[in-house]
């Protein structure tokens, strides 16, 4: 059930009116509804991976409650170990095995060894790269001592399976989500209508750029051989706008429609492409996961306070990681090993922490360097995305490669010119009001809050018509496959 | 107090939004099927059928083969009567069966029906072709819902909601535009249902038997049953019917491995059914490349030569009396 289908949007009224109507405010009535909406929404992916989610849950439930009661730092950590071998276990089964098997197949063929790869016909469980993670961060902070085990069974399924985050995240810690969860909500008129227009806005963003730029790029990347020079260019500038108007339209309709709840979430977005350096770009991309690598990784490694080398170790480690979390590929680890590398210098100039406020904060318009900034780091992240939607390494070098063959003009030979010059306007004018809704938690947050209702409805009506005329077949998200 | 505050602003919101909806429906579904060459010029014989205007005493049904093979025109001129050309291109007799459905509905009952029998009548297509030419007529209607909502293009609630089933359609959205706006710009694609193909032989056949050699037509056991029910409705309602399997290039003929089975099973039904078979396999005109403009398809000038023989064996056979 996607959440730009119609299937979607009347599962959602259904759970809502369930939700604030049979509840009665009552807490467990709540959150009862919310996790059976939850699973029922899981079961329509596919009801068979709904035992694996359950037994993930209760691995975590138990496993949580045994670290803390177990007396000695011994018996903590053996439970800690067996969660996270068992969670990382059905992860690397599911999502990696046949990269493994395929991996080691073709490393001993360069001694001269054939063996043949007994790989599987394996379906990823949907959303398991997230639910996993949720599950991880919640029994190593109750390691660590930072949170309690929950005792309360639905409270704690509640906090790794509502349907909002399941299949694409945030990924939320518990010291953020369980609070809200034990607290009966009451509904506020404020933040559900912020929620309607935040899921209005993440649409937007899916529907009329990711998958309208989600058309040209897939002619180019299909058949790159077609298409020379400037059509590659523009395939990979409009893949990385695709990318991050999918998934952070996404996020936004997930964040939406918590609040429909009376639940906040974590913030996955915060405007990248406004970024001035990779430091500032990756402290506002998949701001859960790159927070989530930060403080059960990077840290623990010692994180930037050791000596060079070892400084150098664990930015690799952790961009590598996160790469290889996308996908059982070598493209997505050559995909963080550029990130890594770009990031690079200034972890050791120690100028990562630059840039912390929003760019031209207190300006219309940003100024040359600051311009300048955001372009050469949209550049470098759109030059790695290449990578991260190719096939292969020889493919995406090959692409490269073709960027700089044949003519520039070729762009035009894509699609049709009016509609090539179409998208182009539609993303300058959704860059525009990007640009002016910065300071908020997405776009449109603000806009026209105090013009007359009509005007501002009249707005809210102009979204859905282009909504509703440039809805493309290209419907799924890109990281639920992840 | 909130939600109550709530519910009302959403239903004042959504209240234009479902009106809008409403309108605009019915403003597509008007436009669009005027547009001739949209959908494989199909909208026409779908707005013909709906609208009762088919309303002739000779039917031809069939797939592609009937619709750019049988020539209506020439049936009708030289048998002084009236006749329109049914053929939807790309499907198997399933499809054939909705269009016959909805003749019996909203027309008359025709005196003869012509049905064009191949190798790909019994064959079930695993996609829902052309998807866009059921749009403008979909909506709440039963028998096309039955046919088309087991390929998983449209869901319920495109049959059921106003608008729904256009979210995505946005060159059926433009063509209805241009429609209101260009009226004139619209080419008469197809005369009584029938488009003559006004080409030369092409390379689509000597690629497919470069790539795959040979190809074996699987028949579908549920057509099958229903080709039987609606053979045996026709005895049941009177309506005369003959078979006719029109000419094949014969190099196209031999690609199929199993064409002759297909004939036979034809043979059988046409005996069971006491329906005459007029078979034009081994005519000479599936032996004239010329005539064709792939293996599969006569172009105009062999239609038209393959329609005045298709007379004359009306005319000699008494068809019509």
């Amino acid at each position: 059930m996607l959440f730009n289908t119609l299937n979607f949007a009347i599962f959602l009224l259904i759970v809502f009116f369930l939700y604030w109507f049979l509840t009665g405010k009552k807490l467990l009535v709540q959150n009862l509804i919310l996790l059976v909406s939850s699973y029922s929404f899981y079961a329509c992916w596919d009801w068979r991976f709904l035992f694996l989610l359950v037994f993930s849950t209760a691995l975590d439930y138990f496993t949580g409650i045994k670290i803390q009661q177990s007396p000695s730092k011994k018996i903590k950590l053996a439970w800690l170990w067996t969660s996270i071998l068992i969670n990382v276990g059905f992860l690397g089964v599911f999502k990696y095995y046949n990269f493994f098997v395929k991996s080691f197949a073709g490393a001993i063929a360069l001694f001269g060894l054939n063996v043949n790869p007994g790989t599987l016909q394996i379906i990823l469980p949907v959303g398991i790269s997230f639910y996993t993670f949720h599950g991880l961060s919640y029994i190593i902070d109750i390691y660590k001592g930072e949170i309690k085990a929950e005792t309360n069974f639905v409270d704690y399924s509640v906090f790794v399976c509502f349907f909002p985050l399941l299949v694409a995240g945030p990924i939320e810690r518990a010291t953020h989500l369980l609070p809200q969860i034990k607290k009966p909500r009451v509904f506020d008129y404020g933040k559900a209508v912020d929620g309607l227009r935040q899921i209005l806005w993440g649409l937007f963003k899916k529907v009329v750029i990711a998958d309208q730029c989600a058309n040209y790029v897939n002619i180019v990347f299909n058949s790159p051989s077609a298409y020379p020079g400037g059509a590659h260019l523009i395939g990979a500038v409009f893949f990385a706008c695709q990318i991050y108007c999918d998934f952070s339209g996404y996020s936004d309709i997930a964040l939406g429609t918590a609040k429909l709840f009376g639940i906040d979430l974590l913030r996955n977005f915060a405007y990248p492409f406004f970024s001035r350096s990779i430091a500032e770009f990756w402290r506002r991309w998949h701001i859960s996961l790159s927070s989530w690598f930060k403080d059960y990784l990077y840290i623990p490694l010692g994180g930037s306070k050791v000596g060079t080398w070892k400084k150098i170790r664990n930015v690799f480690i952790i961009f590598l990681v996160s790469g290889f979390w996308h996908g059982a590929n070598w493209t997505f680890i050559v995909w963080g090993a550029l990130n890594a590398l770009y990031i690079m210098p200034s972890i050791l100039l120690k100028t990562h922490r630059d840039n912390i406020n929003i760019v031209a904060e207190e300006k219309a318009l940003p100024s040359v360097n600051e311009l300048g900034s955001m372009l050469g780091t949209f550049g470098l992240t759109a030059f790695a995305f290449i990578f991260f939607r190719s096939p292969g390494i020889g493919f995406a070098i090959q692409y490269i490669s073709n960027i700089f063959s044949g003519s520039w003009h070729s762009a035009l030979s894509v699609i049709k010119p009016t509609s090539l010059a179409g998208l182009f306007l539609a993303l300058i004018l959704f860059f525009v009001i990007e640009w002016f809704g910065r300071k908020h938690q997405y776009a449109i947050a603000e806009i026209g809050v105090e013009w007359p209702k009509i005007l501002r409805w009249g707005f809210y009506y102009c979204i859905i018509t282009t909504i509703f005329v440039f809805a493309g077949s290209n419907q799924n998200f890109i990281y639920f496959q992840f | 107090m909130t939600m109550k505050k709530f519910l009302v602003y959403l239903t004042w919101f959504l209240v234009p939004l479902i009106i809008i909806a409403y309108v605009a429906d019915v403003f597509i579904s008007r436009y669009l099927p005027k547009q001739n060459d949209y959908a494989v010029g199909e909208f026409p014989v779908w707005s013909d059928l709906f609208g009762g205007r088919v309303n002739s005493d000779i039917v031809i049904y069939g797939n592609s083969r009937a619709w750019v093979q049988f020539d209506p025109n020439i049936i009708s001129d030289s048998l002084t009567t009236t006749a329109y050309n049914l053929g939807i291109d790309g499907y198997g007799f399933d499809m054939q069966y909705l269009r016959h459905s909805i003749l019996l509905q909203y027309n008359k009952k025709p005196k003869l029906i012509i049905q064009s029998v191949d190798v790909f009548t019994l064959e079930k297509r695993t996609d829902l072709y052309n998807d866009d030419q059921f749009l403008p007529y979909m909506l709440f209607n039963k028998e096309i819902k039955n046919v088309t909502q087991n390929y998983e293009i449209y869901n319920h609630w495109d049959y059921e909601i106003p608008l729904v089933r256009y979210y995505g359609k946005n060159t059926a959205i433009k063509a209805a535009l241009r429609m209101l706006l260009f009226p004139s710009n619209n080419p008469v694609m197809r005369m009584n249902g029938y488009q003559g193909q006004d080409k030369e032989w092409n390379n689509d056949f000597d690629e497919a038997k470069r790539k795959i050699g040979s190809y074996k037509v699987k028949t579908d056991s549920a057509l099958k049953r229903l080709f039987e029910k609606y053979l045996k409705e026709c005895q049941r309602d009177h309506l005369n019917m003959i078979f006719v399997y029109a000419p094949v290039y014969i190099e196209g003929q031999k690609f199929i491995s199993n064409g002759g089975e297909i004939i036979d099973q034809y043979k059988s039904y046409s005996k069971k059914y006491k329906i005459p078979f007029y078979d034009f396999s081994n005519d000479s005109i599936s032996f004239q490349k010329n005539l064709f403009y792939n293996a599969m398809h006569l172009n105009k000038k062999g239609s038209v030569l393959f329609t005045n023989q298709l007379v004359k064996t009306l005319k000699d056979n008494h068809s019509l009396d």
